[in-house]
């Protein structure tokens, strides 16, 4: 399988504290990888330079064959801005820790906002598969609720159908149940799961998403993920296959992590 | 006391707590309001017949209409510019950055009305104003006296001196907008100007519009200091008229009873506005979910 995300070599820092150091990850195509680790240890960051909500400062991040955020002259990466990265970005579908689901709007248009000012959807078109997701997520009934008016859960639901609207070739999610009360993880978890397992069938995707999660979830980055990454302190620990990171991790700082969250 | 024994009728009963002080302070407000009441009405100085008959003046209504008209120009190109000015000062363009806070600083760092005298007589500064390509000769220029009346002085220095507050408001109500909704925004494919436009500031309304209604009766209200430059609007007009017939207080008056209309119309504006850009801000209690509004027609 081809890979869809290549990280090369990334490095990143913050002013002073560097928080990606040499950082390579390949995910292929139609795969799930879950990214864990403890706070800090740079996997948000990751997945955040993915679609360049930040930049990096070493090494390249290419998804599907383009350079994310940079224009390539000869051997120099040039930072693009405009038209050309919201295009890249536009096939990258991202969920965050806190929803961002966008305030002044109903969940509908949550929705259909992209789809119709990004891509010219036409707005019934749009509507369409507006109404067609909320309905996968479990949430026609909420169509026209403002965010405030959703619970956490009902949100992120949300906030997965809205960034499946634009049938991204790739989609990331940023801790996605961490911001949620216990009873609602669950919910989300099952979207998530179907967006993995069953995107093409389910969401009306053209081809299998490709995912990346940074999860603390453990239990289903044992069973839903093809690839597990653990990172600390900016760097790629162990990566592999879930039953032999999660289950029989090799490296002391892994091992450390799982006793300590399980 | 038994305050734990079972009331007589099986059930206490609540009373809610007596506002004395609200019936006290009420009727001593009442009383002082009605000698107030009673001492100008039948105060022979107060003219009330006067103050009565220049209320539908025409020579007042033109003052009036000039008022208007300057606060809802100079708040509206002073509300355009100010944008600019938020835009530029939130920029990463350092060079923009500090030109908008150099503006800020100047022009709320010195008095309005310095401000205006200073436009009304800028022909000292400048006596002709022209405009051409320089060193050649080719262009027009106007003496600066017939181009700067007392009208264009006040249009040009409540303009800008309104520019530097709403870049301010603007500024602070941009800020207020939780980041992650640009980043969501961004994220889906907007560019920066699209999510300024569809995503940040409609939700930084909510933040910009009380204050920006205080601006706006401020400078309805501030328009009176264009009576010092001969401006034209209603405190100029009604200075006209006390200046011939001397009935000064009758006739503040009848400025002030336009001024509150106009301010009174201007809140209830305020309040539907504000319920407008507040939407998806209220939680469950006291926003009802709105029906589904109606389909599209295909």
């Amino acid at each position: 399988m081809t890979p869809v995300v290549e990280i090369r070599n990334v490095s990143k820092s913050f002013g002073r504290l560097q928080v990606l150091r040499d950082v390579s990850l390949s995910v292929p195509s139609g795969s799930v990888t879950a990214v864990l680790g403890p706070s800090g240890s740079g996997k948000s960051t990751l997945l955040r330079c993915v679609n360049h909500l930040e930049t990096i400062d070493d090494g390249e991040i290419v998804v599907d064959g383009e350079h994310i955020g940079y224009a390539r002259h000869g051997d120099v990466l040039k930072e693009i801005t405009g038209r050309a990265l919201a295009r890249q970005r536009a096939s990258i579908g991202m969920v965050f820790q806190r929803f961002n689901l966008y305030a002044h709007k109903t969940a509908l248009e949550n929705i259909m906002e992209a789809p119709v000012h990004v891509l010219g959807t036409p707005v019934a078109e749009a509507r369409e598969r507006a109404v067609a997701l909320l309905d996968r997520v479990g949430l026609a009934d909420r169509a026209h609720a403002h965010p405030a008016q959703l619970s956490g859960g009902q949100q992120q639901r949300v906030a997965i159908a809205r960034a499946l609207a634009m049938r991204p070739k790739v989609m990331l999610f940023d801790e996605p149940t961490s911001a949620l009360d216990p009873e609602l993880v669950g919910d989300v978890l099952t979207v998530m799961r179907e967006v993995a397992e069953t995107g093409m069938a389910t969401f009306g995707l053209s081809a299998p998403p490709t995912v990346v999660v940074v999860t603390h979830e453990i239990g289903f980055a044992r069973e839903v993920s093809d690839q597990a990454v653990f990172m600390a302190d900016g760097v790629v620990v162990e990566a592999g296959h879930p039953d032999a990171v999660l289950r029989d991790p090799q490296q002391e700082r892994t091992r450390d992590f799982l006793n300590r969250v399980l | 006391m038994t305050t734990a024994a079972p009331a007589a009728t099986g059930r206490l009963r609540i009373e809610r707590r007596k506002h004395y002080g609200q019936y006290v302070a009420a009727a001593v407000l009442i009383i002082a309001a009605g000698l107030l009441a009673r001492s100008l009405a039948v105060n022979p100085h107060m003219q009330w017949p006067i103050m009565w008959h220049y209320l539908w003046n025409t020579h007042v209504l033109s003052g009036l209409v000039v008022t208007l008209v300057m606060t809802v120009v100079c708040q509206a190109v002073g509300t355009a510019l100010g944008c600019l000015l938020a835009v530029m000062r939130l920029s990463d363009n350092r060079v923009l950055n500090s030109a908008a806070g150099l503006y800020v600083w100047f022009f709320r760092g010195t008095p309005l009305l310095v401000q205006l005298i200073f436009w009304y007589n800028l022909a000292a500064l400048f006596p002709a104003l022209g405009l051409g390509i320089p060193f050649t000769g080719i262009g027009f220029s106007v003496a600066t006296n017939t181009l700067i009346t007392g009208l264009v002085a006040g249009f040009l220095g409540f303009t800008l001196n309104e520019a530097a507050y709403m870049a301010e408001i603007v500024r602070s109500g941009i800020s207020a907008v939780d980041p992650g909704q640009r980043e969501a925004a961004l994220s889906a494919g907007m560019t920066e100007a699209q999510a300024m436009r569809r995503i940040v500031l409609p939700q930084a309304m909510r933040v910009i519009v009380p204050p920006t209604a205080n601006q706006a009766i401020n400078l309805l209200k501030a328009t009176s200091m264009v009576a010092f430059i001969s401006g034209g609007d209603l405190l100029t007009n009604i200075q006209d008229i006390y200046a011939n017939n001397f009935a000064v207080i009758p006739l503040l008056v009848t400025a002030s009873v336009w001024y509150l209309i106009v301010v009174t119309v201007a809140t209830v504006g305020q309040r539907y506005l504000e319920r407008h850009v507040g939407r998806g801000f209220t939680t469950f209690n006291d926003a009802p979910e709105p029906a589904a509004p109606k389909e599209a027609t295909a």
